[in-house]
Formats: structure tokens, C-alpha cells, sequence
């Protein structure tokens, strides 16, 4: 029987926590941390002071009655390039996760050589095409693109465009790959066709992994977007840069709030409609089955409000897409034709080589460091989020504690949430920049911010993966305390999804290390920016392309170490 | 039906392109400009609109205001025609002039551009405190460097960075390492960042553009005073691309060159832009002395 199963399934690879924790340590050692801004008792005084401003400001935040219009003006116009941004990423990402689909493009049937060759071509220029896409950071497509388009909101919705088409389509078509031969075996011994066995089987089967995968990148979009107007987008992230640079915390406060109230929102709403995606039927709190007679007029419903959403904000966005295809008619190609071209050639030198080299150990230790203390920091505040040990617990340890520790427990369970909340919806860039009035703009807010927004985003994730478990696995494990149950009976059945998600946010952290350095963490980023302020457009594209290798990479030894993707 | 529509349109494109450009030894229907980003930008776009009216009244064209969001940028659109003329720094000129393959011209300058300077600020803690004192020679600065954190401007900032950084190179400090721990300096523009770094006290000494802190409050002036004032040197300018005309060009000249400080209209540009008295005609060989200082630096020198 074992020809029947030609991949078997294997876990992922070992690695061991040693080799996390020497990793950690040669990041650390790699990395300039800036200190200095709190060494002695007189520099920690000064930075506490820089803070108590700070937090000063945050509780008087400019509440003007021009500013709040401002703000709101603003909003809208974030949430706009979010969603016009995934609409478009999904128009160019989608075309390209069918090319990249091995059980589309190439499929298990034999085929004759020449025809195998082509097949083999579209898929790996297809997926080479999601390389570069997703290994150059909004951020820097935003700087290129801004040269171009101008310092406008079609920037912002161009560069998210551009990076989540590279996720988006990376992800879509290993959840494709990802559906097990058996479930869609049937569908082929009917005579079906590749790309009828594609579309009736294999696209469906994995429809609600996509849908839940496709409402987390919008909320990411949410947030890259009100940071892309940093370096020319548009939106809160400009306003938000402008006020930091100028140093008026009260407006600061005033923007990061709005900010928050965006990005939490959409957290909510994400997660409410991800609740009813669950794949699990047996999830403990799942909701009542699907009435499928009246499937098709929901599906009407959800399609006309997307429709409608994207209308609303293409409308919206109308001027900017008239002043952007005036900026283009404009243009001069003699420019612009070798300032594209210059970044797609870069300089070879071995000189440049070697500091790009050098320059990439900046983002990967950032991203190592941060994924560490970012996920050890989400672990540790699981166990008080947990809806299933905090609120539930009855339901598998029979115990029926009092009403005051219920609500005790409720309280923390709300206050864990709450603060994972805000971790993850302050953007990494405004997280820097809160950070770098207690130290300094350097390498230490970068990793700290890092840390934290993952922190926000893992301990989301881990509490999920907790809940999800069937509480009938917990029972076998009671007669023991709760902590126990938690420690000895969830921990190690949610630990292969932790470590999954830990690597995926890893690659994460890595771009963002990447962006950060323009901001003025160092490495990669930094010396992008610095070759085009010097107009060394080889020397640009050198590191612009080491960004991709870097996240090629990382994508292989994700691999390798066979991390699958996460199954939502 | 829509596939005709989007022939005729290519077509009016493609005859309506060569006519745009023939057209362009004639006075153009429209002029833009933009500036670089060196301050508080909601100051800089009102600035920007009152000189837009101003210049449409003497030109007798729209004159529109196109906002860069770093200084890279506003070169990149003169050179790649977003813009007719551009208000540049020092190093930023110097940039257009070579990147515009001989195209690109200084037009006007301020006065005090002709010779302008950084000012090293420095907490006034540390100066009542006698730990530092006015020099008269940055070398003096040497031995105590060490023991101080500094600060200063965006790295394409002539008068925030490039320019301190050469006097502090010539007096034999090492910006990057001669200093209490890392030299910090401000990601995006900021002189007033710089500023309020060293009114704070978040850092003891701090370089910016002296004309912005001649212009700060007395309040901040108190908290951080001048203690070492550099060589004069030449800043920033008007740099015009000839595309739009030499005739185009030189009424733009004109129209700044002819600002006049008895006039109310007049001043208010005079003073947003923080001329002294005057806008004048300069000789974009001025600026070869920055084109040096720039290239004795490799980008990849802040690592």
C-alpha cells in the first residue's frame, strides 16, 4: 500500500531552541544597538522625560475641531488605498497563483518533454514573478513608484497593489498545492479535465482557507496603509510623519488614535466574519449549520457589498487617478525610462555584492530577534486570553468556580485581548516612532517596534489556535488543575501550528526590517535609499535586489524545514 | 463601440503629443514648481500657495505647486518634467545641474545664500554648566566630543548634514564615531527637529541650517545657543529645466529677482523664504565647491 501515497507525510524538521537562542545571540552581537540616549543616570532621566512629554501629549491629544476634520478626511482616504490596493493586488496576484499552481500548470498526468519544459516554465516564471513582487517591500515600491506617479494616494494603492498581488498569489496557490490528492481524487477518475479538476475541486476545497487568508491581508493592507504615506502614499502615515518630524506630540497622538481606531476596527470586523469561515465542524463554538438553501442569495449579498466597497473607493480616489494620469502624460521618458531600467540592472561589482551581503544581516537579525521576543511575549499572555481556559473551562474540568473569579477572569481575558489589540494595530513604522522619543531613532525602537506589533499579531493567532482545540482532546487530560490542562494538554498539540506561524511572521519581520532601515534602522533599506538619494541607480537596484534573494531564501528554508502554510 | 472610442482617443493622443512638444519654444500654458521639503511642511504648502498667486499675477500663467515628499524627489520631477523649476538645497542643486545634462540652470538665489552657514548648537545646560563653551575653531571640539551626543539634519541636507559633516571631517572628528555613542540625525528634513533634540536636552549638540534657527522662537534660541558658526558657503537656489523656453526661464528669473521689500506682497515671499533683502541672479559655477564636498562622500557614507 505504500506506492498509493507517493508523498509521505512527514512532520516538519527539528530544530532545535538551541539553535534559536545562538541565532539570537549572533543577531544581537550584529546589530549597533543605540544606547547611548540612556546611558547614565542623566541620559535615562532625559528619555524619561522625552516619554512623560510624550505621554502627556497622548492624554491631551489635539482634539481641534480643524484637526478632527483633517483626521477623518484622512481615514477615509487609508481606507480607500487599503481597499482599492487589495482589489488590485487581487486582479494581478490571482492570474499569477493559477501560473504558479502546480496542480494546474503541470498537474500528475505524463506529458511529452517539450510540453513538460513549457509547463515547468510558466510555473517557475510565475512564481519567480511572486518573488519579486513580495520581496520588495510596499515602502520601497512606494519610494520607486513615487518618482514616477508623484506623492499621491494611487502611489499607496500601486505599492500595496504590488505586494500583497506577491503574498496574496504565494499563498493562494500553496493552499491550492496544499489540498490532499484524495479529496479531488474522485473528481479526476471521472474524466474531468486539469482545469476542470482545478476550478470544481481544488479551488473550492481550499475556498474558505482563501477567503480567511484574503480578509487577513486586507487588514494588513489597513495598516501598511496608513504607513505608506511616510514615503509619499498618502493617507494618515504622511500627516503621522509630518507632525513626528516637526515634533508636535499632540497632534501625534491625535493621528496614531485615529490610526488605532482604524486598524482595531477592522481587526473586529475580521475576525467576527473569520469566526463564521471555520473549517472545523466541530469547533466548539461553532455557529449553527449553514442553511444552504439560502447560500446563493448570501453570496449575492457578500459580492455586492465588496462590489460596492471597491466602488466607493475607487470614487473616492477619483481626483488622485486623474492627477496621477496627468503626472504620467507629463513625464519624460528620457527620465524615467532609465530610472526604471537603471533598477533592473543592478551593479555586480564584487565590492557592491559584498555590501549588500553585509547589509542584509541588519533586516534578518532584526526579524530574528523580534520574532523571538515577539512570540515568547504572545505565549506568555495566551493562557489569560484564552476563551476556552478562562470562560470555559467548565466545559471539559467540571469545576464551577465562583461568580467573582468568573468575572475576574473575564476581566483578564479582555485585558490581554485588548492590549495584544493595540500591540498589533499601532503600525511597526508608528511604533518607531513612539518609541525613538524614549531612545532615539536607531536600531533599538526598530526591533523593540518590531517585537511588539508581532507580539500583537502572534498572540492573535496562538489564542486562536488554542480555542480551536475540540475540548473533547482536553478532557482526558482533567482531573488536573487548569493551568496543567493548559501546560500538558494544549500546549504541545497547538505547538507544531505555533512554530508555523512563528516562521511565517519571521519573513515578515525580515520586510520589515527591510522597511524600517529606511526609516532609520540601517541595513538593506538604508543603503536603497541612500543610492537613490545619490543617484546611483546600479547601486539601488544591487540592494533592491538583494531584498528579493534575501526572501527567496528564507521562502526556501521554510521548505525545506517544511513549515506549511498556515491552514487557518 | 468602446473600441472605437479608444482609437479615436489614441489617435488625438498621438497627433495631439508632437504638437505639445513643438509648442514648447512658445510660453507655456502652465508652470509648476516644487520645493524641497525642508520644514514643517503645512507651513511650507501655505508658503508654497501665496507664492503660486503671486507669480501667476507677474507671469501672467497658472502657476501650480507640486509637492515632494523627500528631496530626491523634488529633483527627479525637474529632470523628469513634473516640474518647470524647483527651490533646491545646496547638494540638491548640484544634483539637478548634473542630472539636466546641461538643461538645468540656476535662476535666482537669496542673498544670504551666497554665503551661508551651519551653526553648531548646544544645550544650555552644558553651557551654564561650563562643560562647553563658544569655539572658534570646530578642532577645539576635539577632545571633548567624546563625552557629548550630537545631532543633525536629513542626509541630503547641505546646511544640516553635508556641510557640518565636512568642517567636523576637516577638524578631525569622525562624525559617525567620534561622538558619544552613534551620531543620530533626523530621517526627513528637520532643522526643527534638530532643534528641539538639543532645547530638549535629548541631545548635547546638534547642527542645523542657521537661517532656521536666526527664525525659531526665543524660547528655543534661550534653550540651545550657538557655539560655533561655520565658513560661509553657497546654498540653495531656483533651478529652472530649459524645456520650457530660455525666454520662460528668464521671466521666471525676473519675477524673483524683481521682489521688492517695500512691497506688502512682495515682503511676505521675501520673508517666507527667509531672504534677506533680495532674490539674485547667481552663476551656477557657484556651486562646484558643494559638487566637491558631495563627492568626497560615498552613499554609502553613514555606515
Amino acid at each position: 500500500m505504500t506506492e498509493a501515497c507517493p508523498t509521505p507525510l512527514r512532520g516538519p524538521r527539528r530544530f532545535g531552541p538551541w539553535w534559536i537562542a545562538a541565532l539570537a545571540v549572533a543577531s544581537m552581537a550584529a546589530l549597533s544597538w543605540n544606547l547611548e540616549a540612556l546611558s547614565g543616570w542623566n541620559g535615562f532621566a532625559a528619555a524619561w522625560d522625552r516619554l512623560r512629554t510624550y505621554v502627556g501629549a497622548f492624554t491631551a491629544p489635539d482634539l481641534s475641531w480643524p484637526m478632527l476634520a483633517l483626521c477623518s478626511t484622512l481615514t477615509l482616504e487609508t481606507l480607500s488605498v487599503a481597499v482599492l490596493g487589495v482589489a488590485c493586488g487581487l486582479m494581478l496576484g490571482y492570474p499569477l497563483a493559477l501560473g504558479a499552481c502546480r496542480c494546474l500548470v503541470v498537474g500528475e498526468e505524463p506529458a511529452p518533454r517539450p510540453v513538460r519544459w513549457l509547463q515547468v516554465g510558466v510555473l517557475e516564471a510565475c512564481r519567480f514573478t511572486l518573488d519579486v513582487l513580495r520581496g520588495v517591500p510596499d515602502i520601497a515600491w512606494a519610494i520607486v513608484l513615487a518618482n514616477l506617479t508623484g506623492v499621491n494616494a494611487i502611489t499607496g494603492v500601486l505599492a500595496i497593489g504590488i505586494s500583497t498581488a506577491g503574498i496574496f498569489g504565494k499563498v493562494l496557490s500553496e493552499q491550492w498545492d496544499n489540498v490532499d490528492p484524495a479529496r479531488y481524487a474522485a473528481v479526476r477518475s471521472s474524466g474531468a479535465t486539469r482545469s476542470q479538476t482545478f476550478f470544481y475541486a481544488v479551488q473550492p476545497l481550499a475556498a474558505r482557507a482563501t477567503l480567511s487568508f484574503l480578509l487577513m491581508r486586507t487588514e494588513c493592507a489597513v495598516r501598511n496603509a496608513s504607513v505608506i504615506g511616510v514615503v509619499g502614499g498618502g493617507g494618515l502615515g504622511a500627516q503621522l510623519w509630518d507632525e513626528y518630524t516637526d515634533g508636535s506630540w499632540s497632534r501625534v497622538a491625535t493621528v496614531l488614535l485615529a490610526l488605532l481606531a482604524v486598524t482595531a476596527t477592522t481587526d473586529l470586523v475580521s475576525n467576527l466574519v473569520r469566526q463564521r469561515l471555520r473549517v472545523d465542524p466541530n469547533h466548539p463554538r461553532r455557529q449553527g449549520a449553514i442553511d444552504r438553501s439560502r447560500q446563493g442569495w448570501r453570496r449575492v449579498q457578500v459580492l455586492g457589498s465588496v462590489l460596492a466597497l471597491v466602488a466607493a473607493a475607487a470614487w473616492s480616489l477619483t481626483p488622485a487617478m486623474v492627477a496621477v494620469a496627468a503626472e504620467l502624460q507629463r513625464i519624460d521618458w528620457e527620465f524615467a525610462a532609465p530610472y526604471t531600467l537603471g533598477l533592473f540592472t543592478p551593479d555586480l561589482s564584487p565590492a557592491a555584492l559584498g555590501s549588500a551581503l553585509r547589509h542584509a544581516v541588519v533586516p534578518v537579525a532584526i526579524g530574528l530577534l523580534a520574532t523571538v521576543a515577539g512570540a515568547a511575549l504572545a505565549a506568555l499572555l495566551v493562557y489569560p486570553a484564552s476563551v476556552a481556559f478562562q470562560l470555559e473551562p467548565h466545559r471539559f474540568l467540571g469545576e464551577n468556580p465562583p461568580t467573582h473569579t468568573r468575572i475576574l477572569r473575564g476581566l483578564a481575558l479582555v485585558a490581554t485581548r485588548g492590549l495584544a489589540l493595540v500591540w498589533r494595530g499601532v503600525p511597526e513604522v508608528a511604533w518607531v516612532i513612539v518609541l525613538a522619543v524614549f531612545f532615539r531613532m536607531g536600531v533599538t525602537p526598530c526591533v523593540l517596534a518590531v517585537a511588539l506589533h508581532s507580539a500583537g499579531v502572534l498572540h492573535r493567532v496562538f489564542t486562536e489556535t488554542v480555542d480551536n482545540l475540540d475540548y473533547r482532546r482536553l478532557e482526558r487530560t482533567g482531573g488536573t488543575c487548569r493551568a496543567q490542562v493548559f501546560m500538558y494538554g494544549a500546549l504541545p498539540r497547538v505547538w507544531p501550528d505555533w512554530r508555523t506561524y512563528a516562521f511565517f511572521q519571521f519573513e515578515v519581520n525580515v520586510r520589515l526590517g527591510i522597511a524600517l532601515g529606511v526609516v532609520g534602522a540601517g541595513g538593506l533599506g538604508h543603503m536603497f535609499k541612500m543610492n537613490l538619494d545619490w543617484r546611483q541607480h546600479g547601486g539601488a537596484a544591487t540592494y533592491l535586489w538583494a531584498m528579493i534573494v534575501l526572501t527567496i531564501a528564507i521562502d526556501r528554508l521554510s521548505r525545506w524545514l517544511q513549515l506549511t502554510r498556515l491552514r487557518c | 463601440m468602446l473600441r472605437s472610442t479608444l482609437f479615436v482617443a489614441a489617435a488625438l493622443t498621438a497627433l495631439a503629443l508632437p504638437s505639445c512638444t513643438e509648442s514648447k519654444a512658445e510660453a507655456p500654458k502652465e508652470l509648476r514648481f516644487t520645493v524641497i521639503p525642508d520644514f514643517n511642511k503645512a507651513k511650507l504648502v501655505e508658503n508654497c500657495a501665496t507664492l503660486s498667486q503671486l507669480l501667476q499675477k507677474k507671469l501672467g500663467v497658472p502657476v501650480t505647486y507640486v509637492p515632494s515628499n523627500d528631496y530626491t524627489m523634488a529633483v527627479n520631477a525637474l529632470i523628469a518634467n513634473k516640474v518647470d523649476f524647483a527651490w533646491l538645497g545646496g547638494k540638491t542643486t548640484v544634483d539637478a545641474l548634473d542630472a539636466g545634462k546641461g538643461e538645468a540652470m540656476v535662476l535666482a538665489t537669496r542673498d544670504i545664500d551666497l554665503d551661508f552657514k551651519t551653526y553648531f548648537i548646544a544645550n544650555k545646560k552644558l553651557v551654564d554648566e561650563g562643560k562647553l563653551k563658544k569655539v572658534d575653531k570646530l578642532a577645539d571640539l576635539k577632545g571633548l566630543a567624546k563625552d557629548f551626543t550630537f545631532t543633525f539634519g536629513d542626509k541630503n541636507s547641505t546646511s544640516g548634514h553635508l556641510m557640518p559633516r565636512f568642517f567636523l571631517t576637516e577638524a578631525g572628528i569622525d562624525p559617525n564615531k567620534s561622538w558619544k555613542g552613534e551620531c543620530g540625525y533626523q530621517a526627513s528634513g528637520g532643522h526643527g527637529a534638530t532643534l528641539k533634540a538639543v532645547a530638549s536636552g535629548a541631545t548635547d549638540i546638534g547642527a542645523l541650517n542657521f537661517s532656521y534657527w536666526e527664525k525659531a522662537s526665543a524660547e528655543d534660541k534661550a534653550a540651545a545657543p550657538v557655539i560655533f558658526v561655520t565658513p560661509g558657503y553657497v546654498d540653495y537656489a531656483w533651478v529652472g529645466h530649459a524645456r520650457v523656453g530660455k525666454e520662460t526661464l528668464a521671466k521666471i528669473t525676473e519675477a524673483f529677482t524683481k521682489l521688492d521689500k517695500n512691497n506688502a506682497d512682495d515682503k511676505a515671499i521675501l520673508d517666507a523664504w527667509s531672504a534677506k533683502e533680495k532674490f539674485q541672479v547667481a552663476d551656477g559655477k557657484l556651486w562646484d565647491s558643494i559638487r566637491k564636498v558631495r563627492d568626497s562622500l560615498p552613499p554609502g557614507f553613514l555606515q
